[in-house]
């Protein structure tokens, strides 16, 4: 065999594996983009709004107390709280904590919100870094500030999960701003709810910004893990495995339209600084777990939804830039296969087209286009809305 | 080479088809957005002005279809918020425009929503002769559209309906808290079912039921629940001591101080045990509430605490009385319970003043690290000053 033709041979077999990858990558994209259209269709047409005016007068509704970390947020930190002090919830409490500030977020909470420092007794649920310190308003009787030693945004909201006394807890960024219903519509999910991976109880990630839990499973599995790069992902895995190997029913839910606002990266290095974060956070998540993965123990999250993490979130990265590099490789060495090249890029053109068409023929309900052209409307740049989900 | 030639043309047509689809989606789309909110601007304005008692007419009467679905969308929206006359008003004009034909008709709609939205403003609209469409609609294989009737059916307190929608819930898998939110709309009217329910049926009904009996604070219910207090199902006899509770049936102490008491139970049970016991606001509780303090879970103390701060004068001479036996955990929970609802401070007072008792709790809780007020006496010129200095200076606090 001369070189040339094991080139040739070679170079066929990438084509082909490369044309396989992007098929099944597509199929999948596609599955869980149809199934989740089918769940959020049938989410909006359950969900009632006069059923949620009464969720929002009924002691039925459980007590949820929000918890955030703040570290030297001391320009937006009044109006962030102003705004998750008014929400549309019966009974709910704020508790934040200052994860060790340097600059005056501490200052500026106790001169807005009329703080006193009190001994309220914090269960010993989690281990956090020290706790200098609580405060409770005297004009927001709902708000509790925890003053603590720096030890990350993880450590931070371990803190103020200690101070929740509710059943459930809504972890939120504390840059984030809720929609006013925001929160009555996720917690409803609690009550009665379910999309996409959370239809086959596959969801995998729940929001940093905005996601409701109940209180006792995050301090059974022992919190956001302060040493992990992706802690919101890093705690989904572990209430998944914990529930998973006590042979426990349970539920991981995304709720489409409670919307919260949240602060989005406007230059470039900064979107690829996240994109980084976030991709060495999956890594760091999938090694931690890597014996759930393809384990039939863990059912459909070990054998769907982090099998379809590693080879197309964890791996498509790499494979679309050794793509490149192959591609600019192959221009300069001239052995580009100018037919495979039109064929793929053809495929992916009408791969586009079919999608933009089902975009197209897609019905949505009037209640879901009204809450698309909220969001959009919306002239706040530099942020982005983010819906919620939720484990039960 | 053909073959790629004839699937890059397809390509090709496709974006343009793409392009044109997108094009003509987004104008279509605002065309119609115009249209609706020209008309729903004109309506809601008509619809708030005689709702005001600003205007005498009513909005003017829609005349086509779309009209009518525009009309009865905000009648539906508004209906919740009116009361009285002007209630009645509009549910004659609902009638008067058509809308409920228009609703019995989209109730056989092909699409779902549509449906739905039919069966939301009949109930929303109070309309009584829909009551049969609407049962009969129970059984449809639409989830979601038996879901919407059964909220309808509550809206119109079709009371014999309940078993009805119950069941066809049940058989269609309605999530509790869908169904708990039905139960609640019927209010009292529900109790005769739900009392029932309580006391025969499967453990999730039962606990469903005593919860929603608790919510419509049925006192009449009380010795139903006070019979749950006894259930096999530990959930359920948590459900029924927070349901007397709210209740306020204050016969039931004794029966809640037992299930407090009783080691054999779950920590959850002695939590809403506890907390029952606060909202009765029997002093008799306040020994054992006090004892309960010392339990290891924190969730018991918690509610132990709370209870015992909100019993005001009985909670602090059970506490004070039993403190010999409190661990430190305990005193702290109390008197950091009583700081953050801001009645620690009268108490330093009353036990600086020479309140002997009081001294002793304030004491046990200094040396369990409650500082923060005596912190504050110690900065102020008033004459507890030298007791709380005196308490600090024992070095406990002096870290802070």
């Amino acid at each position: 065999m001369t070189l040339a033709t094991w080139w040739a041979g070679a170079l066929h077999v990438f084509n082909t594996a490369v044309l396989a990858y992007f098929c099944l990558i597509t199929v999948s994209y596609l599955a869980v983009t149809s199934m989740s259209a089918l769940q959020v269709r049938g989410y909006f047409r359950r969900r009632s709004r006069a059923a949620l005016r009464r969720t929002l007068r009924s002691r039925m509704s459980p007590p949820v107390t929000i918890c955030a970390s703040a570290y030297n947020e001391a320009e937006t930190i009044v109006d962030s709280m102003r705004a998750m002090l008014t929400l549309q919830y019966p009974n709910y409490e704020v508790a934040l904590c200052n994860d060790g500030s340097t600059d005056d977020t501490l200052e500026r909470l106790i001169a807005a919100f009329a703080l006193r420092r009190v001994d309220q007794p914090i269960r010993p649920g989690i281990p956090t870094k020290h706790v200098r310190g609580v405060y409770r308003s005297r004009t927001d009787t709902s708000l509790v500030v925890i003053d603590k030693e720096n030890g990350g945004r993880s450590d931070g909201l371990n803190a103020a999960i200690n101070a929740a006394a509710t059943p459930l807890i809504c972890c939120v960024d504390a840059d984030s701003i809720l929609e006013p219903d925001g929160l009555l519509s996720a917690v409803r999910a609690f009550l009665a709810a379910r999309t996409g991976w959370s239809a086959i109880n596959g969801l995998l990630i729940i929001s940093g910004a905005f996601g409701v839990f109940r209180r006792t499973r995050v301090i059974e599995v022992g919190g956001f893990a302060p040493d992990s790069i992706g802690e919101d992902f890093e705690l989904c895995m572990r209430l998944h495995r914990r529930a998973r190997e006590d042979r426990r029913p349970y539920r991981m839910e995304f709720i489409p339209d409670p919307v919260c606002w949240t602060e989005v990266p406007e230059r470039l290095t900064q979107l690829g600084g996240q994109r980084n974060r976030w991709h060495r956070g999956l890594i760091d998540t999938l090694w931690r777990h890597r014996r759930m993965i393809a384990n039939p123990r863990y059912g459909v999250v070990g054998l769907l939804a982090l099998p379809f993490f590693v080879l197309f979130e964890f791996l498509g990265a790499f494979i679309e830039t050794f793509g490149y590099v192959s591609l600019a490789v192959s221009l300069a060495l001239g052995v580009v296969n100018v037919p495979f090249a039109l064929l793929f890029m053809a495929i992916a053109i009408l791969w586009a087209c079919c999608c933009r068409w089902r975009r197209c023929c897609w019905r949505t309900s009037p209640s879901a286009a009204t809450g698309a052209s909220a969001s959009s409307s919306s002239s706040c740049s530099s942020a982005s809305p983010r819906t919620s989900a939720t484990a039960r | 080479m053909a073959l790629i030639l004839v699937i890059l043309i397809v390509a090709g047509a496709a974006v343009a088809v793409t392009v044109l689809l997108a094009v003509g989606q987004r104008t279509w789309g605002e065309i119609t957005a115009r249209r609706l909110a020209a008309y729903q601007g004109q309506v809601q304005e008509q619809l708030t002005g005689f709702v005001a008692g600003v205007r005498d007419d009513p909005p003017s009467r829609p005349r086509t279809r779309f009209q009518q679905r525009v009309m009865r969308q905000d009648l539906v929206a508004i209906a919740p918020n009116v009361k009285g006359e002007a209630a009645r008003q509009l549910a004659e004009a609902f009638a008067d425009y058509g809308l409920v034909e228009l609703a019995r008709r989209d109730l056989d709609s092909r699409d779902s929503l549509t449906r739905i939205r039919a069966a939301e403003a009949l109930g929303a609209m109070r309309v009584e002769e829909a009551v049969p469409w609407l049962r009969e609609r129970l059984h449809h294989p639409d989830a979601s559209l038996q879901l919407a009737c059964a909220r309808a059916l509550a809206d119109l307190r079709a009371i014999d309906a309940l078993p009805e929608i119950t069941g066809a819930l049940a058989a269609s898998g309605a999530e509790s808290g869908e169904v708990a939110e039905i139960l609640l709309t019927f209010g009292p009217l529900a109790v005769p079912f739900l009392r029932v329910r309580a006391a025969d049926s499967p453990a999730a009904e039962r606990r469903l039921a005593v919860a929603a009996l608790g919510e419509i604070r049925a006192l009449d219910a009380a010795p139903d629940l006070r019979a749950r207090l006894a259930d096999p199902d530990p959930e359920v006899v948590a459900g029924a001591a927070r349901a007397l509770g709210q209740v306020g049936d204050t016969t039931a102490v004794g029966p809640v101080l037992e299930a407090l008491q009783d080691p054999e139970r779950p920590w959850f049970v002695h939590v809403a045990a506890a907390g029952a016991l606060g909202e009765l606001d029997d002093p008799v509780a306040a020994p054992a509430l006090a004892a309960a303090l010392g339990e290891d879970e924190w969730d018991v103390r918690n509610a132990a605490a709370r209870s015992l701060a909100a019993m005001g004068e009985a909670g602090l001479d059970a506490v004070a009385a039993g403190l010999d036996d409190l661990p430190e955990a305990g005193v702290a929970h109390y008197s950091g319970t009583l700081d953050v609802d801001d009645r620690l401070r009268p108490v330093i007072e009353r036990a600086a003043a020479g309140d002997e008792r009081l001294e002793r709790l304030v004491r046990r809780a200094a040396a369990a690290n409650v500082t923060a007020r005596l912190e504050e006496l110690a900065a102020t010129r008033t004459r507890e000053r030298a007791f709380a200095l005196e308490l600090l200076g024992d070095g406990h606090g002096a870290a802070r």
